[in-house]
């Protein structure tokens, strides 16, 4: 399976620009979208499900412009929206049972599916139980199996993860690593390590366009002998923090552990540092921090 | 607590509440309804229906004849206020704000309050809508040019404030009462409002909406400018062959005084104490107090101590992939199982008992009462079905399902016709006995004209307001026998009419209209 987006925006109104000339090839596997908020991951995400129409461009999905004829994709698709609702007075069985009679599966192998969705999501104990009484993560593993019930080739997941416990994040990741294969997902996400874990393409956006869209190796080789670690004293902190890309900080007994990315040119700071290895988050953080100085986007 | 917090919090209630109801396309739709009515009911000179029918005598059309006729309408902006107004506290609750209010110092007697003024700010806004309409059909219909916005206006206002205050406070009270649902909210006002209908008809002193409060003043006028005036009058919309002869008076408006306004002014002062005894009963947003609420978390508690769950052992991997193979039965099972889950015991008793009149009660009540009712007990099932997908968020990912506008929408369309009609199943078969066809054609065309118009509404508006509106004050106009609003072929007018006809053609116009603004939804642009 291949998606090619060729030249797509999507322009709103006041001329503010949701996307602004997209290219993409994506090829089977787990494509991570990450970005700052209001990146365009969401209106890049609804457009290929076939609910956003671009103001330019095309999606190609095996050839076949997917704007134009929405039909060719809708059967293959699993879509999960980042903001989204279920029907409160139905038991998650029977809502299961109602999306998949409109994406038009029905009968016994598609009951046994739905049995083993809901058990491989954790919901069996409570299948049977008003969607109402559900906790907002359950909810969330509720649309997951709604996404899961055919087979579709074409996985979009919107911040999946959002409420889902430690223990049902990983258990969905397992979940992804399992289904990847002849498809593609894309899923986005603001847990950067959520994306570093399962993604094998990551696509790093801001206001509408990409900046990088590479393996995470590449990626994170952006920050390579970037990356350092330091104890910095309580006073120095906030200076610190406004002069350096601090990707994380820690307060202890004597100060604060702080871990950073060198960038811009910059001097390594008169404390203690170590170089480390940088991860998936630091080398976003440093993507973003560098279109921000070079002014790239207003 | 500084009197001027409580002020300052009221007010801010009221303006947040208010702003965001008229912001709504809601609102505008009610306006237009408002400003319909306004023109349905300043009937042409010579038209075939009247407002204010006395005999073979008809009123000038100056300002107090004019003002008189709309104030007489009143009802119909009380039945139709209520509806405009109500879910005002059941939002807060929906949206979570409520959660954000209840953590404040606001006590609960100033949130209500404050619900009362903005329910009553909306529906003043309204009355002045149309008194605005009114001035218009004025110089639209008036047969003199002479204005008199005194008389044109005061009974409009004199008469409209105060009922759509009560509307106001009754809309408090009866959505702070969170156990009772919305469905038996929209249901326990409808009768309420009849209850005091009738009872004004019964005894002035009762005339909380002003039904015969402008009558009765024409009346007397009339008896005492023509004694030969033989006492017939009537209210409403009223078909008739004009008599052949028709005598024009000049009524020169209400004589207000205190005995007019003394049921009005009670039942206002009353409405305050009925919104203070809301504050007794409301939960300030404690859900775990809400009836619904613990009965789930009942079950929900029941489910989660059950140990016998067994798990199946089947595998995600292992389970044979589905083959996709549509079929409408299977979505129309599934349709018709959404719709009915989930309603309230209450709901049921009412349905089963009026199913069960419409069989066996004597067929003028079955088929005029029983059934009009029956169907109106479903006005929550139905309006939620054009815009549940929207008001759910469940509308992204079953639109960008396959087919969704071939498969779903005719699924919704289906169950929902299907299910009116198994309602109206007793009443038709016994049209069938009686041979009277006309009539099982035109129960039928009511089930679906009523689904269709409750899915097409919910669509275009994304809400369920405008079709319980309608529903409501269509129904009360079948109980009043506007054969416009005769959606079953039971008045007789009607059926001289072909009003069946009409239903037919616009259900198919409405059809047509919510697949295309369907469409539209379907891919943002």
């Amino acid at each position: 399976m291949e998606i090619s987006i060729n030249s797509l925006s999507k322009k709103y109104k006041g001329n503010k620009f949701g996307l602004k000339n997209i290219r993409l090839e994506l090829t089977n596997g787990v494509i991570g979208l990450i970005g700052p908020n209001g990146a365009g991951k969401s209106t890049l995400m609804r457009v290929l499900a076939t609910i956003s129409r671009p103001s330019k461009g095309n999606v190609l999905l095996n050839g076949v412009d997917i704007v134009k004829s929405p039909e060719s994709v809708r059967s293959q698709l699993g879509y999960l929206p980042q903001d989204f609702g279920v029907y409160d007075n139905l038991s998650a069985r029977e809502f299961l049972e109602y999306i998949a009679a409109i994406k038009g599966f029905s009968g016994n192998e598609m009951k046994v599916r739905i049995i083993a969705l809901l058990e491989e999501l954790n919901l069996g104990p409570v299948q049977n139980r008003a969607i109402g009484t559900y906790s907002g993560g359950m909810k969330q593993r509720v649309g997951i199996a709604q996404v899961l019930l055919g087979d579709p080739k074409l996985i979009i997941l919107d911040e999946p993860t959002v409420g889902l416990d430690p223990e049902e994040r990983v258990r969905f990741r397992n979940l992804l690593t399992d289904l990847s294969g002849e498809r593609i997902i894309i899923l986005s996400s603001h847990i950067v390590s959520d994306i570093e874990t399962i993604a094998n393409d990551i696509v790093i956006m801001r206001d509408g366009e990409i900046l990088a869209h590479d393996t995470p190796d590449v990626i994170i080789s952006s920050v390579e002998n970037k990356t350092y670690e330091a104890m910095i004293p309580n006073d120095a902190f906030d200076d610190f923090r406004k002069n350096y890309l601090v990707s994380n900080s820690m307060r202890k007994a004597d100060g604060w552990l702080v871990r950073f990315v060198l960038n811009g040119g910059k001097e390594l700071p008169a404390f203690a540092t170590e170089s480390i290895q940088g991860t998936l988050e630091d080398a976003y953080l440093h993507c973003i921090d560098i279109s921000k100085k070079e002014g790239q986007y207003v | 607590m500084s009197n001027n917090y409580t002020i300052n919090s009221i007010y801010h209630i009221a303006k947040a509440d208010f702003l965001q109801r008229v912001r709504s396309n809601n609102f505008l739709i009610a306006i237009g309804v408002c400003i319909f009515l306004i023109y349905s009911f300043v009937p042409e000179i010579g038209a075939s229906y009247s407002i204010l029918t006395l005999g073979n005598y008809r009123g000038f059309y100056n300002s107090a004849w004019i003002g008189g006729m709309v104030a007489n309408c009143i009802p119909f902006f009380a039945l139709i206020g209520f509806y405009v107004v109500n879910y005002a506290v059941q939002r807060d609750y929906d949206t979570g704000v409520g959660q954000i209010i209840a953590t404040t110092r606001i006590t609960k007697i100033q949130y209500l309050f404050g619900k009362l003024s903005s329910n009553f700010a909306v529906l003043f806004f309204m009355l002045l809508v149309i008194a605005v309409m009114t001035v218009v059909m004025f110089y639209v219909r008036g047969e003199t040019t002479h204005l008199e916005l005194d008389k044109l206006l005061t009974p409009l206002m004199v008469l409209g404030i105060p009922a759509m205050f009560i509307v106001s406070a009754i809309a408090v009270f009866m959505d702070s009462i969170n156990s009772l649902g919305r469905g038996a909210i929209n249901v326990l006002y409808f009768f309420l409002f009849v209850a005091f209908v009738g009872g004004s008809i019964v005894n002035p002193y009762l005339d909380v909406f002003s039904v015969s409060t402008t009558m009765a003043e024409i009346s007397k006028s009339l008896a005492i400018i023509h004694p030969d005036w033989n006492g017939n009058s009537a209210s409403g919309l009223i078909i008739r062959e004009l008599p052949a002869q028709i005598s024009v008076f000049e009524w020169e408006g209400i004589h207000w005084n205190l005995l007019i306004m003394a049921p009005h002014l009670f039942f206002m002062g009353n409405s305050v104490i009925l919104v203070l005894l809301a504050a007794l009963g409301f939960n300030r947003f404690d859900t775990t107090k809400i009836r619904g609420q613990k009965a789930k978390l009942k079950v929900a508690r029941k489910t989660t101590k059950e140990p016998r769950y067994i798990p199946s052992g089947i595998k995600l991997k292992d389970a044979t992939l589905p083959k996709s193979r549509f079929s409408f039965l299977a979505i129309l099972k599934a349709e018709l199982k959404m719709m009915l889950k989930g309603n309230n015991n209450l709901w049921k008793l009412f349905t089963v008992v009026f199913f069960i009149l419409s069989a066996f009660t004597p067929m003028a009540f079955a088929y005029k009462v029983s059934l009009p009712l029956l169907w109106f007990f479903q006005i929550l099932l139905l309006s939620k079905l054009g815009s549940r997908e929207i008001t759910t968020r469940c509308d992204d990912y079953i639109f960008s399902s396959p087919f969704p506008l071939l498969r779903q929408l005719p699924a919704t369309l289906a169950a929902s016709t299907l299910f009116m009609t198994i309602l109206a199943l007793p009443v038709m078969t016994r049209l069938a006995i009686l041979e009277d066809f006309y009539g099982v054609f035109a129960v039928l065309v009511g089930a679906l004209f009523i689904t269709v118009t409750a899915i097409t509404f919910g669509i275009m508006t994304r809400g369920s307001k405008l079709f319980e509106v309608l529903f409501a004050m269509t129904i009360y106009a079948s109980f009043n026998k506007i054969p416009f609003l005769d959606l079953i072929g039971s008045i007789e007018a009607s059926r001289s009419l072909g009003m069946v006809y009409y239903f037919c053609g616009s259900s198919l116009g409405l059809i047509f209209l919510a697949f295309m603004i369907r469409k539209r939804q379907l891919i943002k642009v």
